[in-house]
């Protein structure tokens, strides 16, 4: 889980989540490729600052850009924002199967009938 | 009430038939813990169980084909019988927090906050759980992220939202 990533590279993701615009255009992204003009339009930016945030997310890792010609359309990389969400999922499946073993624990010290004869601990 | 819902990164319930009492025990009860506290398959040793706010539980989670890991719970509120508050790390064999071994993504602490509730003999247990790293970003991560999950952009960011939205 996360093994490709280092500390570094961890810290410039969350950074560059950390700011509003760059996770809208993120967001744009999800829905499909887009260029520059086409994203600092919704946004009310000038391109050169949506230039700016585009070099933030590309240096971390979120987003790639094409080579062709003037334009370069951004993509947006999900594998890092899927090793973000991994720990959610293991951490949520540890939890999971705690609360199996708390409910067979807790079984195991009442005296159900249908349980047999287990005494509780105490 | 926790109002903190929109931070968490998911919440589990799960409802036990038994007394508040009972269950409430399992949690505060270092020899009742130690039988089901862990992923499957592992076995707890306790190396330290201080039950009150700012006390540790520190303990080694034992696996059959792995390493020994160490992990603890550093308590920050105990509300008898209702609720318990307590941040969850890993750690080393001294109690000192580590990241986790197994990924660096991992934030460093996670905040858990149970609830239990009693109705008609049975108890309802809520857990909710969110990142409490030293770095803001990772929780303001997360605070973010979610709202806009939830307005649906679709597309790419359907397994996160998965994730993070199921509660």
């Amino acid at each position: 889980m996360g093994y490709a990533m280092n500390s570094d590279e961890l810290n410039r993701a969350f950074a560059a989540l950390a700011d509003p615009t760059r996770r809208a255009i993120l967001s744009r992204l999800a829905s499909g490729e887009a260029t520059v003009t086409e994203l600092a339009e919704p946004f009310e930016m000038t391109q050169p600052s949506i230039s700016k945030h585009l070099k933030v997310l590309e240096l971390a890792g979120l987003i790639s850009r094409g080579r062709a010609a003037q334009t370069r359309p951004c993509r947006l990389e999900t594998s890092r924002l899927k090793d973000i969400a991994q720990w959610v999922n293991a951490y949520r499946a540890l939890w999971e199967q705690s609360f199996d073993r708390l409910e067979t624990f807790l079984q195991s010290t009442q005296p159900l009938p249908k349980q047999g004869k287990k005494n509780a601990l105490k | 009430m926790l109002s903190n819902d929109h931070k968490a990164a998911f919440v589990i319930t799960r409802q036990f038939e038994l007394p508040r009492a009972v269950v409430w025990k399992a949690w505060s009860v270092a020899d009742q813990l130690k039988h089901w506290w862990g992923p499957q398959g592992c076995s707890i040793d306790i190396y330290r169980f201080e039950f009150r706010a700012g006390g540790f539980f520190h303990y080694a989670m034992n696996f059959e084909n792995a390493p020994t890991m160490w992990g603890r719970f550093n308590y920050r509120d105990i509300t008898v019988l209702e609720r318990l508050v307590w941040l969850n790390s890993f750690s080393n064999e001294r109690c000192g927090i580590v990241r986790a071994p197994f990924s660096e993504i991992c934030p460093l602490e996670i905040q858990n906050s149970v609830t239990f509730a009693e109705h008609a003999g049975q108890t309802i247990v809520t857990l909710r759980a969110e990142p409490f790293g030293e770095v803001e970003v990772e929780r303001k991560y997360f605070e973010d992220l979610r709202p806009s999950l939830e307005q649906g952009y679709g597309g790419t960011f359907d397994q996160l939202a998965q994730y993070l939205h199921r509660a």
